[in-house]
C-alpha cells in the first residue's frame, strides 16, 4: 500500500488519465450504439494526449488533439451519420463460445505483452537526446530540426501518401454517384 | 518541473466547468417551472421544426469536403515545426517543402477537376 | 518520474482493448475506431521509450505515423461507403465476398 501512494504521488496526472484512458476505452468497445462509441473513443485520445504530456511531448500532444479528435473522429462521425448507422444498433453481434474465445486470445496477448514489459531492463543504447537537451531548445523545435534534416524523405514521402490517399478516397466514393 | 505549468491548464478546466455548472444549477433553482407545448417545442427558424428525428442520411458530398479537411489539416501540422525553424533550414529542405505544398496543391486541383468541390 | 513498465502496462491493455474491440465486435465502423485504438497504443509505446532512451526518432515516427493514419481512414472510411452502398449492411460477417 506504501509503495502503491509513493508511485502515486510521483505523477497522479499519469495514473489518473491511464485509468481513465482505459475506463473510456472499455465503454467505447461496449456501446452498441457506434455514435456513443466514436465520442468515448474522442475522449480516450484526450486522456492519450494527457499522457503525451507527462512524457514531455507537447507537440506530440498537440497534434493527437488536433489530429486525432479533431479530424480523423469527424470523418468517422460524418461516416456513421452518412450511412444513416445512429439508430441501426441492432446490428447482430457475436454471441455464445467464439466471443469468450476471442477474449481469452486478447488476454493472451495482454500477458504476453505484460512480460515483455517486465523484463525490459536493459532497453538500449542512450540517444543523443537528453530532456534537459530538449527542454532547453524546445520540444518543437527539436522535431523541427531533425524532420528538416535526417527525415526529408519521410517528409516526402508523407504528401505523396496523403496525395494518394485523397485521390483514392475520392475515386472510391465518386464512382458510382454519377 | 515542467508538468507544473500545466495545472493552470486543469484549473481553467475547472473553473470554466464550475462556471457553467453553477450557471446552470442557479437557473435550474431559481426559475418557475411551468411546461407548456409551445415552450417544449425545439427552437428553429421556421414555424415547425423541420426534422423531428436527429438521425438521418447525410449526403454523400458532404465525406469529399470532410475529407480535403483532413488532409490539409495534417498538411497544415506539417507547417507548425516548419514556421519555428525557419531561418536556420537549408536550402534543399526549403525546396522539399516547396514540393510538398506543391504535391497537395496537385490534389486539390485533382478535386476539383473531379468536381468534387461542386455543389449542384 | 513514473517507471517504464507502468507506461508499457498501459499501452498493453489499450492494446488489448483494441484487439477485443476488434474481435467480438461485427459493425465494421467500431471495428475500424478499434484498429485506431491499437494504433494509438502503440504510438503511445512509442514516445515512451523516446523519452526513455534520450532520443527523439520515436516522435518524428509517431508523427509520421499520425499523417499514415490520415490517409488510412479517409481510404478506409470510403471503402465502407463504397460496400454499404452495394450491400446495405456494415456487418463484416456479410463481408467474405473479395468480389463486388
Amino acid at each position: 500500500m506504501e509503495t502503491v501512494m509513493s508511485y502515486f504521488m510521483l505523477n497522479p496526472a499519469f495514473y489518473i488519465f491511464a485509468g481513465l484512458a482505459v475506463i473510456l476505452a472499455i465503454f467505447m468497445i461496449t456501446m452498441p450504439n457506434p455514435v456513443y462509441s466514436a465520442i468515448f473513443l474522442v475522449l480516450t485520445f484526450f486522456c492519450i494526449s494527457v499522457i503525451y504530456i507527462t512524457l514531455e511531448a507537447e507537440f506530440i500532444a498537440a497534434i493527437q488533439v488536433l489530429v486525432y479528435t479533431g479530424a480523423i473522429m469527424v470523418l468517422f462521425l460524418f461516416v456513421i451519420m452518412l450511412l444513416n448507422l445512429g439508430r441501426d444498433a441492432d446490428l447482430v453481434e457475436h454471441s455464445g463460445p467464439m466471443k469468450y474465445i476471442s477474449i481469452i486470445v486478447a488476454f493472451a496477448i495482454l500477458i504476453q505483452i505484460g512480460l515483455a514489459a517486465k523484463v525490459t531492463v536493459n532497453i538500449g543504447e542512450k540517444g543523443m537526446f537528453p530532456i534537459e537537451k530538449i527542454r532547453e531548445i524546445g520540444n518543437t523545435e527539436a522535431i523541427a530540426g531533425l524532420l528538416f534534416s535526417d527525415y526529408l524523405y519521410p517528409f516526402e514521402i508523407a504528401s505523396i501518401l496523403l496525395l494518394l490517399g485523397m485521390i483514392g478516397a475520392i475515386i472510391i466514393s465518386k464512382k458510382r454517384s454519377e | 518541473m515542467l508538468q507544473q505549468e500545466y495545472l493552470y491548464v486543469l484549473i481553467f478546466i475547472l473553473g470554466g466547468s464550475a462556471m457553467v455548472l453553477v450557471a446552470m444549477l442557479a437557473s435550474w433553482a431559481l426559475r418557475p417551472s411551468k411546461p407548456s407545448k409551445a415552450k417544449l417545442t425545439p427552437y428553429e427558424c421556421g414555424e415547425l421544426p423541420a426534422q423531428a428525428d436527429s438521425y438521418f442520411q447525410f449526403n454523400i458530398r458532404y465525406y469529399l469536403f470532410a475529407l480535403l479537411f483532413v488532409v490539409f489539416d495534417v498538411e497544415v501540422v506539417f507547417f507548425i515545426p516548419l514556421v519555428k525553424v525557419f531561418n536556420s533550414i537549408p536550402v534543399v529542405a526549403f525546396i522539399e517543402i516547396t514540393f510538398f505544398t506543391v504535391v497537395l496543391a496537385f490534389g486539390l486541383v485533382y478535386a476539383w477537376k473531379k468536381g468534387a468541390l461542386e455543389w449542384e | 518520474m513514473v517507471p517504464l513498465s507502468h507506461y508499457l502496462i498501459f499501452t498493453a491493455i489499450l492494446f488489448t482493448l483494441g484487439v477485443i474491440g476488434v474481435l467480438t465486435r461485427r459493425n465494421a465502423i467500431v471495428v475500424f475506431m478499434s484498429i485506431e485504438l491499437m494504433l494509438n497504443s502503440v504510438n503511445l509505446s512509442m514516445v515512451t521509450f523516446a523519452r526513455f532512451l534520450n532520443s527523439m526518432d520515436g516522435q518524428i515516427a509517431v508523427f509520421l505515423v499520425m499523417t499514415v493514419a490520415a490517409a488510412e481512414v479517409a481510404v478506409g472510411l470510403a471503402l465502407i461507403v463504397a460496400i454499404y452502398r452495394k450491400k446495405e449492411t456494415i456487418n463484416i460477417d456479410e463481408m467474405h465476398i473479395m468480389q463486388g
